[in-house]
């Protein structure tokens, strides 16, 4: 017998708009020892599919359609006082975010053993926290004994999600479902958490249900894979099969989109546009402590050419970014554009600037003014280029198609459009100002991998088109090495390489690059094209 | 920690400086008139009222009044204007009604408040949750005085259960310190359980739809200690700091009218006649007092609130 | 860092269909106009404001007498019997439902539904002055403090700190006892004592801290989202990022928060009324008519019940009128 089987799933929820169906007839099984892989875009329904099977949805008043049992137990129609006793016992759920998912005023050693306890009311207080030291170990915590007594917000986000996977294996489920458990982890982190589950499948025959939208996540862990989409499962199958053969439309234009894209074709590039030497920035972090955020960054960008920046959280990328558009000022160093030394730049110097050097932000959904019409958040930047109010509309409407949107959109707010759209409005604004560059933050992170193809393909065009030079920082790899002509890798505020893209990726000179790039999770056509 | 602390002591003192110079120019300065025409009185000769004037200080420059009547205040040998009694030993002696019906109100809607607040958000949207936000509603619609003074007509004129006003001490006569302090405790605190219901409520829904609680669920505990546990405990944090601050303020505000219409002879009352007698010395000392209260609970209250949410502990 | 996917807060990403028709405004209008309560109550306190707007046409047509005039030796005819207005004990006569005293009289011989009528549209005229005096200051501070944080923030901070420690009511009577007497005289300014500007600058003020601080704290989360810096990348100046930018993002937590300074004013200035600080005599007011009431208990409760009854009835519609209208802009449970 399966451990869990789930026969013609439905999910529908009551909204203001009507009843909408998250999930439409899901099927599929999962046996003891193995990986099942839900993967989908947002909005598929995967995590519906998760949520329901723990019961978690009923509070939010789900209807719920066909049969899903746990080794033979009705899930569905079980009562609360049976579902509970299943909850964390037999079947248990890791979430994505470990920050909001932990209690923020509870050690987190406490709320191992309160699960414990839960289920085991026999076990004393004492045993139950030895239990979680024991649990917090295994799960990879270091200090383990003097880290049970630390709050959520104490540890990091890696630890965090050690802390969530050994609370849900405290009482030895059968079934775990993981929810984007790596998601919001750095790469080298999520590298290790998924070793971890693979060496936990192996030693208990624990079955995975595990959620993603991470297509390589997928290769790395998966044994069979189950494509969703809009509610229902367009495919399923084995790992190797999908990956290497998909049959549904969907499943390709999938891997499509995570294929590498080409590496471009090594281009003349102009005179340095764009350059920092020996850039630093301290910030004052408590009282006493001295946080050093970017430490001697020097890096050129030259014009036409596209400098990617990789780096994991904490690398200053952020803070390099926000140097360059003047938006916090360095405490040494110098940043010179177009040969003006720009790095006190007030004013008339600063404005003449800006006009030339714009930037794009990461999260779209954050970097409109929700208030304001996409019309008004063009026209910011038509005004300071004192393009008369008569033809701002016009104008706007322009930029609106040059990234590949209608007219009838500038009519819109932000939150009337996806996140592609908004991305492509944030691009759009950029360009408003008509610069001669653009530094771009993570920009596509936030969005599906479908529609970072053609928000990058988008990006390649007007490059070409008008000449523009990027420099375009991203944790994400892959992304990076697709579009950029030469990288810089950073790490804790510093620059530890440099190079043309090809050559950085086929031979890395520095440890922390190689590290970096054997993290990255491949997909099996990538491992081929590695060049 | 030493340095949070220095800079917090810093910033009351600042705060407490400038209030008692607003006071003071309050009081001292702007209502129109002589004040030693007043005190006087209205058949006194222009040299009796000079005489009073220099006996007071009157005459001196603004800043000179200020200091000598600061120093008095820290003295405690401030004297009343009209009564020529020490203002301090006034205030002690008017004490005792004021902190029992702000303690015996304060635990009252407290205790009220979580309990309707709880109440309506565990069966929200349903029957109980709606009557209870009636209730709430009306109770925050009702002025204090005027409830205090139904409750005074309808339970003491007409139907005699309870004493028509005044203090009893708690030492003398329990029974009657109670029967005398019952009522003022009710209208005073219909409105702030009103309040608090709502805001319990509010937090209460609020955090039920978090993350964590989504995950203490699916921990397989059971829904009363998911509620207790870690609803409630982190649902109440910001009600402790919105208790000290009402309680500071209902000492120095809310107390005043319940005081006069229940005729409790306590401080707020005290302030009240002095105003309308023109008596500055009592007003200033009262307001003195009640806004350092202010500003000291309100330390104690951010302290709490650090030793109950650990997350603000380290953001310092 | 990858940022994670649409998170599952309530139902998920998926079944949120993206809110149909545009402006923010109009959903929340929508929202409103299906809350039966809210709007009845809204009409609740409309009713009263346009019956204290028509007191003068009371006065004249209906009891033929204005607030202030004296009957206190007269009598008058009801239902067949003559009872006098006053009686020789000094108890005022209670309702007679007629055209003339239609709630009954007070200790003056006045005519009590006048009064209260007159009454009303003084104590809501201060309060609605004051709600304007409160919400322009608040929003002025606020958002000073919360974009210019540093020394800006600091000053007005403390500013807020020394308002909000003085005792409301404390502050409130002083004031209005001391400029009672004397009216405000600050060269510039001048106002005389029978001035409503009085009672509703202080209760103005008074409240400034409870929107103020709020407001701060918006301000200080929304000037670190990412369209505040796209602002300034573009090169926009201060003022324009604060007029254009910021504001819009906070006008529905302003309007969240008038009907509830409005109710708090309300009671407020009945309060101070109450005590003698606030509207003078011999101008009406729902708080005086209640000081005299509760002075004559027990004898004449209608006097305490009639303005008691009529300020509640007007709070309450403001209060329940303004929790629809959160709940309209907020959309929660």
């Amino acid at each position: 017998m399966s451990l869990l089987e789930v026969a013609n799933l439905g999910v529908s929820f009551a909204t203001e708009a009507g009843a909408v169906r998250a999930v439409d007839g899901a099927s599929f099984a999962l046996s003891r020892g193995e990986v099942l892989a839900l993967v989908g875009e947002s909005g598929s329904g995967k995590s519906t599919i998760g949520l329901t099977l723990m019961g978690l949805t009923r509070r939010l008043g789900a209807r719920t359609s066909g049969a899903a049992t746990l080794e033979g137990q009705d899930l569905l129609g079980a009562g609360e006082r049976e579902l509970r006793s299943l909850r964390g016992n037999r079947m248990a759920m890791v979430f994505q975010d470990p920050i909001s998912s932990l209690n923020p005023v509870q050690r987190v050693g406490w709320q191992i053993s309160e699960q414990i306890r839960a289920h085991q009311p026999l076990v004393g207080g004492a045993q139950a926290l030895e239990r979680a030291v024991e649990l917090m170990d295994r799960a990879g915590i270091a200090n383990a004994r003097s880290r049970v007594r630390a709050y959520p917000h104490e540890l990091s986000g890696g630890m965090r999600q050690r802390v969530m996977i050994a609370m849900a294996l405290s009482c030895e489920p059968g079934l775990l479902i993981a929810d984007e458990p790596t998601t919001a982890l750095d790469v080298t982190t999520q590298a290790q958490i998924l070793a971890q589950l693979r060496e936990l499948r192996e030693r208990t025959e624990m079955g995975i249900l595990f959620i993603t939208h991470d297509l390589g996540v997928v290769a790395d862990i998966a044994d069979r894979i189950l494509v969703m989409r809009a509610g229902q499962l367009v495919e399923q199958g084995n790992a190797e099969e999908i990956l290497h053969a998909p049959q549904h439309p969907y499943t390709q234009s999938l891997l499509a989109a995570y294929a590498p894209r080409p590496l471009r074709a090594p281009r003349t590039t102009g005179a340095p546009l764009l350059q920092t030497q020996e850039l630093s920035v301290a910030f004052r972090a408590g009282r006493r402590a001295q946080v050093q955020a970017l430490d001697g960054v020097s890096l050129t960008l030259q014009e036409g050419e596209t400098l990617g920046v990789v780096g994991e959280s904490g690398a200053g990328k952020s803070t390099l970014i926000r140097c360059l558009v003047r938006l916090t000022d360095p405490t040494s160093g110098t940043i010179h554009f177009r040969g003006q030394d720009i790095t006190k730049a007030r004013g008339r110097q600063l404005a003449s600037v800006r006009r030339e050097l714009q930037m794009v932000f990461q999260d779209s959904h954050a970097s409109l003014n929700p208030r304001r019409r996409v019309e008004w958040i063009l026209a910011g930047g038509l005004r300071l280029r004192e393009v008369p109010r008569a033809q701002w509309r016009g104008r706007a409407g322009e930029l609106l198609e040059r990234v590949g949107l209608r007219v009838e959109h500038l009519d819109r707010f932000p939150h009337e459009l996806s996140g592609g759209e908004r991305q492509r409005v944030g691009i759009a604004r950029a360009l408003s100002c008509d610069p001669r560059a653009l530094v771009l933050d993570e920009p596509v992170s936030s969005l599906d991998a479908t529609v970072r193809a053609q928000v990058l393909d988008l990006l390649a065009r007007l490059q070409a088109e008008a000449g523009l030079s990027y420099l375009l920082v991203s944790h994400d790899l892959m992304v990076v090495r697709g579009v950029s002509d030469r990288v810089a890798v950073m790490r804790n505020g510093e620059v530890v390489e440099v190079g043309a893209t090809e050559e950085l990726f086929s031979s890395p000179q520095h440890e922390y690059t190689r590290t970096l790039l054997a993290s990255c999770l491949k997909l099996p056509g990538q491992v081929r094209s590695a060049v | 920690m030493i340095g949070f602390l220095a800079r917090r002591l810093a910033g009351m003192v600042a705060v407490l400086l400038a209030i008692s110079l607003l006071t003071f120019l309050i009081f001292q300065v702007i209502p129109g008139g002589d004040p030693a025409v007043r005190m006087a009185g209205r058949l006194a000769t222009p040299a009796q009222v000079q005489d009073v004037r220099r006996a007071w200080g009157f005459d001196r420059p603004v800043y000179d009044q200020y200091l000598t009547t600061m120093g008095k205040v820290l003295d405690g040998t401030v004297v009343s204007y009209s009564q020529q009694i020490n203002v301090e030993d006034e205030i002690v002696r008017s004490l005792p009604p004021t902190i029992s019906l702000a303690l015996g109100a304060g635990v009252i809607w407290l205790f009220f408040g979580v309990l309707f607040g709880v109440l309506s958000a565990i069966t929200a949207g349903r029957l109980l949750d709606r009557s209870l936000t009636v209730v709430a509603l009306v109770g925050i619609s009702t002025p204090a005085f005027f409830l205090g003074a139904l409750l005074l007509y309808y339970f003491g004129y007409r139907l005699e259960l309870l004493p028509l006003g005044g203090y009893v001490p708690l030492t003398r006569d329990p029974w009657g310190w109670f029967t005398h302090m019952l009522m003022p405790w009710l209208a005073l605190s219909v409105a702030f359980i009103g309040v608090y219901a709502r805001v319990l409520r509010s937090n209460v829904l609020d955090t039920m739809s978090e993350d964590y609680v989504r995950t203490a669920r699916a921990k397989g505990l059971s829904e009363r200690r998911v509620l207790v546990r870690h609803v409630l405990r982190n649902s109440l944090i910001p009600i402790v700091s919105l208790w000290g601050l009402d309680f500071a303020a209902v000492v120095g505000g809310g107390a005043i009218v319940i005081e006069s219409v229940f005729d409790l002879h306590g401080v707020g009352q005290y302030a009240a006649e002095s105003i309308a007698r023109l008596d500055v010395p009592p007003v200033l000392v009262v307001t003195l007092l009640v806004a350092c209260a202010v500003v000291v609970l309100g330390a104690v209250v951010d302290i709490l609130y650090a030793a109950l949410d650990p997350r603000i502990r380290l953001a310092r | 860092m990858t940022p994670p996917p649409p998170g599952m807060k309530s139902p998920p990403a998926a079944i949120k269909p993206p809110p149909a028709g545009g402006s923010p405004w109009r959903l929340a209008w929508r929202r409103l106009a299906r809350s039966r309560a809210t709007l009845a109550f809204g009409g609740l306190f409309l009713a009263v404001v346009m019956l204290c707007l028509l007191a003068p046409v009371y006065a004249r047509e209906i009891a033929h007498t204005g607030p202030n005039d004296n009957h206190i030796t007269e009598t008058v005819k009801v239902g067949g019997k003559t009872l006098e207005v006053v009686s020789p004990t000094g108890v005022p006569i209670g309702p007679t439902w007629h055209s003339r005293f239609f709630l009954g009289a007070d200790a003056n011989g006045r005519d009590v539904a006048v009064r209260l009528l007159y009454g009303g549209r003084n104590s809501l005229e201060v309060g609605a002055l004051a709600t304007l005096i409160t919400m322009l200051l608040a929003v002025l501070i606020g958002v000073l403090a919360g974009y210019f944080r540093g020394v800006t923030d600091g000053v007005l901070s403390r500013l807020l700190d020394v308002i909000w420690a003085f005792p409301p009511i404390l502050l409130g009577v002083a004031l209005g006892v001391a400029l009672a007497v004397g009216g405000l005289d600050l060269g510039v300014v001048k106002l005389h004592s029978g001035s409503l500007l009085l009672p509703a600058l202080i209760v103005g003020v008074v409240f400034v801290p409870y929107v103020a601080r709020p407001l701060r704290g918006q301000v200080l989360s929304l000037r670190r989202r990412e369209f505040i810096d796209a602002a300034r990348v573009q090169g926009h100046g201060h003022m324009r990022i604060l007029a254009s930018e910021l504001l819009p993002n906070l006008t529905s937590t302003i309007v969240v928060f008038i009907p509830l300074m409005l109710a708090n004013a309300i009671l407020l200035e009945a309060g101070l009324s109450y005590l003698g600080a606030g509207v003078q005599d011999p101008n009406p007011s729902w708080g005086t008519m209640l000081a005299e009431g509760i002075r004559l208990t027990p004898g004449a409760i209608h006097l305490v019940l009639v303005p008691g009854l009529m300020l509640v009835a007007a709070v309450l519609g403001v209060n329940v009128f303004g929790d629809g209208m959160r709940d309209a802009l907020d959309a929660r449970a």
